[in-house]
């Protein structure tokens, strides 16, 4: 029995200390010689800056040879970092170091850069006229559709995603094929969003992490046409009444859609006034110079109660 | 003198006045024939016969546009256009060109050699905004209303009369155009993708040719199926884009990207710009040489439009903006001030030539959109956005003294 708790303790002493040993090699310790790629995932044809790190001073005295797919690049000779060009999708490019040591030593340092697109397309669940022919921007609350496209050659469907916002984990973690995610945008200018795409057997295929920045949602103001519809080109601060009435729609760009579609508030004021105009469009009004005499200040607002940044507020004047 | 000869004289002068006017009264006559100005209009009919029917008198259709006048630019109409097409639709009869009026859907055709405008379709389409023309004239799709409101139509124009039979499209369509076989592309939106098809208005047949895993997609439909159309996400100077082409079925993702990019192309070369440290750059691209170089203009791509064939040409609609870190943003909401001019860009994209000035050869100052080149590169087509009026830009003329 006691042999046996002698051998038990020896082994337990054994097991610690290669665990350790394995932590050093693979976690902690920074090797103090290596080749650093940035950026570390490259797309076509982008420009690369591939640097040797020494930490060690081991390169020190040492003649430096870059190759790039095995030939010398002659304007890089005894240089720490040479800017280099990606290849094409798909294909792999061979970047080497060599290291003469003035102590006759030969040192070949190398690493392989395989170009890949790693898109992120933001899609802000914000409203934007549906004759506006850009994309609508995030607000802050607005909630965000961000879709991640990986091309090595072919769009892969079968990798793995890890979405990262500011420095909280959506969904909960990696998940397999999703490469769709929807946040709500946070507070602030901008937010940095990350993804990573592994393959199912855990290696790193590419990541990228971009700014997403949060505007003010705004509203312009247009002419309304029975005949003709809502005129495109917004009025520039004053309108110049032609007749005696005039339909005006308010146009919000950058709102959250769900304020947009169920307001807390929604109003036109004429001269400060709230105006009474009960039609079936909160963001329209029928305007008319009956009772009025001179210029009339225009305002329209709408706004949420509980997100007060989810909202905007401008005028116009009208000239009669 | 004596009151009794004032009144005697007075009398006598009295019974002259009532002599000259019973004269008058019963024996004059008019001087001239034109009973009209002797006598008031009382507004009575000429006639109560019921069957009596106004004569029609035959006068020559007035031309809408001054073909005569030796002007290369001309406005060709003071209606808002909500699409057009210069069609001609047999090799005996003369160019024409049809548009559609914003708002009513009714149909006109203006006659390129006269200057001859007629309605060839009266058909009310309420709400009409935006329209595309087949190629023969003979189709047009129309969207009509904005937002929820929006629907989709196709209609065939009657050679027999005046009216529009529509067939309508109950999908959720965000572009369309039409293709040289008389088909129309359009794209739609579902959750998570759009969805490239084409529509055969001669057999109400439609095909799926494409899909790309985004939603909010512009495309840049080529002129044929089997033309290159290039897809990206929606430009914003805020958002980075990518560019897709779409040939023959199979999606490529080129290497074109940025803030604020879009683009126009065709199936040899690509024409793009985007924001770079804070500035708008447009760049051609070589797709067979994959080359890259910066083009001639400053240009937002949506004012140009790209010709095919063995001498393509590209025309633009140019402004030297002041500021450009707000583009294309900027444009598309309308804040920006344009005075457009149009240039030509050759092929390769590195040369760039000046071809019109309308403020000064016009006195307008116009904000252009919506451009095509005929076939032959003959005659370019625009539209003003500040009104949606129609423009066209005689490019080819055999009359070398026309400015």
């Amino acid at each position: 029995m006691r042999l046996f708790f002698i051998l038990s303790l020896i082994l337990l002493n054994t097991s610690a200390l290669t665990a350790s040993a394995q932590i050093s090699a693979q976690g902690i310790a920074t090797p103090e010689l290596s080749l650093v790629v940035e950026p570390d995932f490259p797309r076509p044809g982008e420009s690369v800056t591939v640097t040797l790190n020494d930490y060690g001073g081991d390169a020190y005295g040492s003649n430096i040879t870059w190759l790039y797919n095995g030939q010398v690049v002659d304007e890089a000779d005894n240089r720490r970092s040479v800017v280099l060009t990606a290849g094409e999708l798909g294909g792999e490019t061979k970047i080497e170091a060599v290291l003469n040591k003035p102590s006759g030593r030969k040192d070949v340092l190398s690493t392989i850069i395989k170009p890949i697109y790693l898109d992120i397309i933001i899609e802000a669940q914000t409203r934007v006229p549906d004759f506006y022919l850009g994309r609508a921007l995030p607000s802050i609350g607005s909630m965000v559709n961000a879709t991640a496209l990986v091309n090595d050659g072919s769009f892969r469907t079968d990798l793995v995603y890890t979405w990262r916002l500011d420095r909280q984990v959506l969904e909960g973690g990696p998940i397999r094929g999703r490469n769709q995610v929807s946040f709500a945008t946070p507070r602030g200018d901008t937010s940095v969003l990350t993804v990573q795409a592994t393959e199912p057997n855990g290696n790193v295929l590419a990541r990228r992490s971009i700014f997403v920045a949060a505007v003010l949602p705004t509203i312009s103001f247009h002419e309304v046409s029975t005949l003709f519809g809502v005129r495109k080109t917004p009025i520039d601060n004053e309108l110049i009444l032609v007749g005696s009435t005039a339909t005006i729609q308010a146009e919000p760009y950058n709102l959250d859609i769900r304020i947009y579609n169920n307001p807390d508030i929604a109003q036109w004021k004429i001269n400060n006034s709230l105006s009474q105009n009960q039609g079936g469009n909160p963001y329209q009004i029928t305007f008319q110079t009956t009772g009025f005499a001179g210029p009339a200040d225009l305002s329209f607002q709408v706004r949420d109660t509980t997100q007060v940044l989810q909202g905007a507020r401008d005028n116009i004047q009208v000239k009669f | 003198m004596k009151r009794s000869v004032f009144i005697i004289i007075g009398v006598v002068l009295v019974l002259v006045l009532v002599s000259v006017w019973v004269y008058v009264l019963f024996f004059s006559t008019p001087s001239n024939g034109n009973d009209d100005e002797q006598f008031g209009d009382l507004n009575f009919q000429d006639t109560t016969d019921s069957d009596y029917q106004e004569p029609v008198i035959e006068t020559e259709p007035e031309p809408v546009v001054d073909v005569q006048a030796n002007q290369r630019l001309r406005q060709l109409t003071t209606r808002q256009v909500a699409g057009y097409r210069e069609v001609q639709t047999s090799t005996s009869s003369p160019r024409e060109a049809r548009y559609m009026e914003v708002g009513t859907g009714h149909i006109y055709a203006i006659n390129l050699s006269t200057g001859e405008e007629k309605r060839i379709s009266g058909t009310t389409i309420t709400g009409a905004q935006v329209a595309e023309f087949s190629e023969n004239g003979q189709y047009v799709m129309i969207q009509t209303g904005f937002g929820a409101q929006k629907e989709f139509v196709v209609g065939e124009i009657s050679l027999e009369s005046s009216t529009l039979s529509n067939t309508e499209l109950a999908e959720p369509i965000t572009s369309f155009s039409s293709t040289k076989d008389n088909r129309f592309l359009y794209s739609i939106q579902t959750t998570a993708s759009t969805i490239g098809k084409v529509f055969d208005p001669a057999e109400y047949t439609n095909e799926t040719l494409f899909t790309i895993p985004f939603r909010e997609a512009s495309v840049e439909w080529g002129s044929d199926i089997t033309d290159s159309h290039y897809a990206y996400p929606k430009a914003a100077r805020e958002l980075e884009s990518f560019l897709f082409r779409v040939k023959n079925g199979v999606v490529t993702r080129m290497p074109i990207d940025g803030y604020g990019m879009s683009a126009i192309g065709n199936d040899n070369y690509i024409l793009y710009s985007k924001q770079v440290n804070n500035e708008y750059r447009s760049y051609y691209y070589d797709i067979n040489l994959e080359k890259e170089s910066i083009a001639p203009l400053t240009q937002i791509p949506e004012k140009c439009a790209m010709s095919e064939g063995e001498s393509p040409v590209t025309i633009c609609a140019n402004t030297e903006y002041e500021f450009t870190s707000l583009l294309p943003d900027s444009w598309y909401k309308g804040e920006t001030a344009t005075a457009d001019s149009l240039w030509e860009i050759n092929s390769a994209g590195t040369r760039g030539g000046f071809l019109i000035n309308p403020e000064l050869s016009s006195g307008r100052v116009l904000n252009i959109s919506r451009l095509q080149i005929t076939a032959g590169n003959s005659n370019v087509y625009f539209t003003n956005q500040s009104d949606q009026t129609l423009w066209m830009y005689q490019r080819i003329t055999a009359d070398v003294t026309q400015n």
